[in-house]
């Protein structure tokens, strides 16, 4: 008998071929696979009828670990006799299939770190070891079908020992692309802030001891440069917070190990699992009593974002040294997209840096590491990116088209939706300038070619302005495809209903600000949203309140809570006069926010959640200036983790509205009552219970039976928890993101999937 | 710790000098407890340098212990 | 010279080679106890596993070697109560987390303390020029070694603003107390390398002299700690005790006299506690008194009263001066653990529990 056989999935750059050709030979087969250059896999076999049964069955149950199969397609062939054994065919560049793709970088496999410390390994201390199972695949993958010279690996050709362990079907590196070794492979150098090269024979080694020293580096990691410095030394860490402008944005860091990441934080089982697995995400942890790292590493939060070594590179950092973990924090000029190529490091890294630790391998496609923390035992995406893109996200239910969609502002990605498959890029950042234009065209056409696949439909924002829609609209011209505009918060909660295949749902999606339908400015919503259909409806939303002097009132907080004030009543001159410290013109500021507010000019009118909680945050004193994006929010949320319920207000509603000017003002008069962690718990608890309020009462009028909520604010654990409990206990059911992250990262899907699933 | 590698002296300013420990890479040291020139080697603890090692003594060392071991006559 | 040198000092056939040596000599020597005042000895030690090349009779134990976990709990008092006065404190990373009777300086911190690690002193002189307006306080932690640092910015006419809290100790004392406490039965002393190279042979001549101790200054590559091992085992069984220099390379007979003279000008000997050990006379240092300006206890009147050295339950006062081993503590690597310490001596790298459990694989 003779077959030939179609895999598609995750089947390249996983270890398939070697796979595929050890089962054959183990099943007595004769034949041949390769590479497609669709991302998918070609096998042909030839054999008795029983033996190729029984590989069919090893196909899907011994697959590789990293392999994820989405179909097997075989189809009889005529003919026999034409093969005499079985090899790994070259690759084809023929791309029939679509909706193959190749992995995300995966973290480095127990065995390699075995043999990387077993002194009697020929690849020991080699920082750069992987195999079929782990290595950089996403960002050294220039196109398809995978092979070691369409990828970044091709200017090291393979030595005598690795080209032998590369024939070798019994050896663990059959068949690896991504083989190397210390003579043969890339190699990592220690240079001076200039770029002279310093003769270190263990540079690895020695730039761990530079960092211990207090000393600031540049290093090549995967995706991209990270800058690194000691976590438990002022000096550098106020250096670093000077060149990146960045006075109080928390640094993420990486551990040693989990032993040692468990020494300042804790660590719970899913935070532990999340840590340790191929992905090896950012993960943030609560920070224990005896915290003792320096608190300019996440200053004011309660939660610290912490990584492990992903590679032979990063473990050996630590090996001669006692720090317990290092500030491991992206390389970018502020708002660009992360530093990838060594001329561009030394360019615009010089500057701030002490060393660099370069290696010598290119990075094709740059990608910042993800960001996760845990609620209960939920995963939630802050970022999605290394080590999860580009692996689709499985939907329960098919696309009517394919469907690219571009995203909103910030933290964006793009996101390529074909059948039941949605494949979101990494993060891009925040698309307001060419350079972040530039890298999420790449990306998306990078995404494209690699599915194989051509969208028929482009989605983005409504908001006019946004690069995101010019650039859309571009593609739709050049294309000749239709463009559909999707209301921000209409995305977010489509995202939300298509990870749990949901045809209808009430979302409540808050967050910082999102164009409205009515151009207004919109943030704290109550969506009925319905799969086949591009329109939803507004059930309800938070009480607007006026932003005194526009975006400047993002910026600081205490112009939102003196608007929110002013309009509930109170008399804020004297509290403002009281706190013109914090503001940027101090007391003239003060006057100009009185003027403002008297004449009613210069405000813009928001249902921003964000902004509610940012007022809180200022009327609390806990934090005055916005100098990074949730700053207030992400403060008060830490301030409230001990705090309880105090002023047990009863949410009011009214036309559809929750009123949050009560609640400020309830507050504001309690503040010398309460403290501020039963405060702000209080506010959370208001504004959860209303939210979840608004969304029930519908729901229970018109029939729906699922709630969700989505959002940037959805990553805050205590509104999510309190909405929960609200909402199951009005015999609803709850929803929230696992999959995707709930803020703007998962905006790109959620309008792939409008565009995808609306019937036109 | 005390486990300490020797570092040559490259240049010398004042009381600071910047010492090489092998590596390539220069650090700072603070040599006002020692009385050294350049291309000497000293040892280093906690930033100062304590005290400078010549290579005779290095290798007197061996030839020391091979006498002490021969020395002994069962 | 270099690393390829000190591979020469890690030779597996030259360690054999002694060791054997020590084997062929033991039998004449009967139970001998060997007694070190170094962390760094006790690293090389127990990383190298050289106790396994030792036969049955020669055992070396670990003294006070840690000048961290010696500082007593009255002085990491000092330097709380000084940080809640609102003075900025420096300090080496190790310090911040030994016990104090109500507190760590890191718990300090996190009630709000300015404590700050720096990594070497001179760091902690530029952090206090760099912000003339606050106070600060270097806490001056370490043996011999350490304190010609902390004498030469004091005589370097530090910024106003900046004080010394003086916690420096002296090691030949320490070595004295032990051969006074009864039941340790002392027979040799491996001194440390790098507090002779500062003080040279002679605080040690008294051991031989008085005591019939042998005493053998020992390098810490693992060569250089068996050879010494050896050089004593020898003294002994020729009944011969003398003073001997086994690290010649890096030691002189006088030491660094340039260091002790420094050390002489910015310092006075007085009498000083050590935790776990009590009061020893002459075997601390404060600052003169033409620098009590920067005398951070005079400049800040810092009255702390007597404190508690050990927490219940720990057994630190007998590790520290050899009466038991770490693994014969019951906390050891259970409710005291690297990464959570209870007692000093996990708590610094140069602690004996801290070596030993990130060296020791299995102890019975």
């Amino acid at each position: 008998m003779r077959i030939k056989i179609n895999v598609t999935g995750i089947v390249q750059g996983v270890g398939f071929r070697p796979f595929v050709y050890r089962m054959a030979v183990n099943n007595g087969l004769v034949g041949y696979v390769r590479n497609k250059g669709d991302a998918g896999v070609e096998i042909v076999l030839e054999g008795d009828a029983q033996n190729i049964k029984n590989f069919m069955g090893d196909l899907t149950e011994k697959k590789p670990p990293l392999a994820q199969i989405d179909s097997v397609k075989s189809v009889e062939l005529s003919g026999k006799n034409e093969f005499t054994n079985f090899t790994i065919y070259k690759s084809s560049d023929e791309a029939e299939q679509s909706g193959s793709i190749i992995p995300p970088d995966i973290a480095i496999c127990n065995e390699c770190l075995a043999e990387l410390r077993d002194p009697k390994n020929p690849r020991y201390e080699y920082f750069f070891i992987t195999c079929t199972n782990c290595g950089p695949r996403f960002t050294i993958i220039e196109h398809l079908p995978y092979d070691r010279e369409n990828t970044t690996m091709r200017e090291f050709p393979l030595c005598g020992f690795c080209q032998k362990e590369y024939n070798d079907p019994a050896n663990r590196r059959f068949h690896a692309q991504t083989i190397a070794c210390p003579p043969c492979g890339p190699k990592a150098y220690l240079t001076t802030k200039t770029g002279e090269p310093i003769s270190a024979k263990d540079s690895v080694r020695e730039a761990g001891k530079l960092l211990s020293e207090g000393n600031v580096l540049a290093i090549k990691g995967y995706g991209g440069f990270h800058i690194a410095s000691s976590v438990l030394l002022e000096a550098p860490l106020e250096r670093l917070r000077a060149t990146k402008h960045r006075r109080e944005k928390p640094f993420a860091i990486m551990a040693k190990s989990i032993m040692t990441a468990k020494s300042f934080a804790e660590v719970t089982s899913k935070e532990q699992e999340l840590l340790s697995s191929p992905a090896r995400p950012i993960v943030l942890l609560n920070k224990r009593g005896n915290y003792n790292l320096s608190p300019l590493v996440a200053p004011n939060l309660h939660n610290v974002g912490v990584m492990l070594p992903y590679t032979g590179l990063h473990y050996m950092f630590f090996d001669r040294i006692d720090d317990p973990a290092f500030v491991v924090t992206s390389a970018n000029p502020p708002n660009q997209p992360i530093v990838k190529d060594n001329d561009e490091a030394l360019k615009t890294l010089g500057g701030t840096v002490d060393y660099f630790l370069f290696h010598n391998r290119n990075i094709a496609h740059r990608c910042d590491d993800s960001v996760v923390r845990v609620h209960g035992d939920r995963q939630v995406f802050l970022r999605r990116s290394r080590g999860y893109a580009p692996a689709p996200i499985r939907l329960k239910s098919k696309s009517k088209r394919c469907v690219v969609g571009l995203g909103g502002e910030l933290n964006n990605t793009a996101c390529v939706l074909l059948d039941d498959k949605a494949f979101i890029s990494q993060h891009i950042g925040d698309v307001e300038n060419l350079e972040t234009r530039a890298f999420l065209q790449e990306a998306t056409n990078h995404l494209h070619s690699l599915t194989n696949c051509h969208s028929e439909m482009i989605v983005c924002d409504l908001h006019p302005k946004f690069t995101t829609t010019a650039l859309a609209k571009e593609m739709a011209e050049a294309e000749g495809s239709p463009l559909v505009q999707v209301q921000h918060h209409h995305a977010h909660a489509a995202a939300l209903m298509a990870e749990h295949n949901l045809e209808e749902a009430i979302t409540i999606v808050c967050d910082g600000y999102g164009y409205g339908t009515d151009g207004g400015a919109w943030g704290g919503e109550v969506l009925f949203c319905n799969r086949e259909s591009t329109d939803f409806m507004r059930l309800g939303h938070l009480e607007p309140q006026p932003l005194l002097g526009g975006d400047v009132a993002s910026r600081y907080p205490l112009r939102v809570a003196a608007g929110m004030l002013a309009n509930s009543g109170v008399n804020i001159e004297p509290w403002l006069k009281e706190n013109q410290g914090h503001l940027l013109y101090g007391e003239t500021e003060a006057g100009l926010i009185l003027d403002q507010l008297q004449k009613g000019i210069g405000t813009v009118e928001t249902t921003s959640c964000g902004r509610v909680l940012d007022a809180v945050s200022a009327v609390l004193g806990v934090c005055f200036e916005r100098s990074y994006e949730g700053e207030p929010a992400m403060k008060l949320e830490s301030a409230a983790l001990t705090g309880k319920d105090v002023l047990k207000q009863n949410p009011l509603l009214h036309d559809n509205m929750l009123h949050t000017s009560i609640m400020l003002r309830a507050i504001f008069e309690n503040k010398q009552k309460f403290s501020k962690a039963d405060l702000a718990y209080s506010a959370h608890s208001y504004l959860a219970r209303g939210l979840a309020a608004l969304a029930t009462d519908s729901a229970q009028e018109m029939g729906v039976k699922d709630v969700g909520f989505s959002g940037g604010a959805a990553c805050n654990q205590i509104l999510a928890e309190l909405m929960l409990k609200a909402v199951e206990d009005a015999g609803l059911h709850f929803w929230v993101h696992e999959a995707v992250p709930a803020g703007d990262g998962g905006v790109s899907f959620g309008q792939a999937v409008v565009g995808g699933f609306s019937k036109f | 710790m005390c486990l300490a590698i020797p570092a040559k002296i490259m240049n010398i300013d004042g009381t600071k000098a910047n010492v090489d420990f092998g590596q390539g890479v220069l650090r700072e040291v603070n040599i006002s407890l020692v009385e050294a020139k350049i291309g000497e080697y000293v040892l280093v603890h906690a930033g100062y340098a304590i005290t400078v090692i010549s290579e005779e003594e290095a290798k007197e060392t061996l030839s020391l212990w091979n006498s002490v071991l021969e020395a002994s006559q069962e | 010279m270099g690393m390829a040198e000190n591979l020469k000092f890690r030779n597996p056939e030259m360690a054999q080679n002694i060791a054997s040596k020590i084997k062929s000599l033991a039998p004449k020597a009967g139970k001998i106890k060997i007694c070190h005042v170094c962390g760094t000895h006790e690293w090389t030690i127990t990383h190298f596993g050289l106790r396994s090349l030792l036969p049955e009779n020669v055992e070396v134990i670990a003294g006070p070697g840690c000048p961290v976990c010696i500082v007593p709990a009255v002085e990491i008092d000092e330097a709380v109560q000084l940080a809640q006065k609102g003075v900025v404190i420096t300090c080496f990373g190790d310090v911040l987390r030994v016990p104090g009777s109500k507190m760590s300086l890191l718990e300090a911190k996190a009630t709000g303390a300015d404590v700050r690690i720096v990594y070497a002193t001179s760091d902690a002189v530029e952090m206090a020029k760099h912000e003339p307006r606050k106070q600060f306080a270097f806490f001056a932690v370490g043996f011999e070694t350490t304190a010609p640092s902390t004498a030469v910015e004091a005589l370097g006419n530090p910024p106003e603003n900046l004080s010394f809290l003086v916690s420096h100790r002296l090691i030949p004392p320490a070595m004295e107390l032990l051969l006074g406490v009864g039941d340790l039965q002392i027979d040799g002393f491996i001194a440390p390398g790098h507090v002779s190279a500062i003080i040279g042979l002679k605080p040690y001549e008294l051991f031989p002299r008085v005591y019939r101790m042998p005493t053998v200054v020992a390098g810490f590559e693992p060569i250089d700690v068996l050879m010494s091992v050896y050089m004593i085992v020898k003294q002994h069984v020729e009944g011969k005790p003398k003073l001997e220099n086994e690290y010649s390379r890096v030691v002189k007979p006088e030491g660094n006299l340039r260091a002790l003279d420094i050390m002489n000008k910015a310092f006075t000997v007085v009498g000083g506690n050590w935790r776990g050990i009590g009061r020893l006379p002459d075997s601390a240092l404060q600052l003169r008194e033409f620098l009590a300006d920067y005398d951070a206890r005079l400049k800040f009147n810092v009255h702390v009263e007597q404190g508690k050295d050990i927490l219940l339950g720990c057994e630190c006062h007998l590790v520290i001066i050899g009466k038991i081993k770490p693994n014969q503590c019951p906390m050891f690597l259970k409710a005291c653990t690297p990464e959570k310490p209870v007692g000093a001596c996990m708590v610094s790298s140069e602690g004996t529990c801290r070596v030993w459990a990130k060296n020791v694989a299995v102890q019975e």
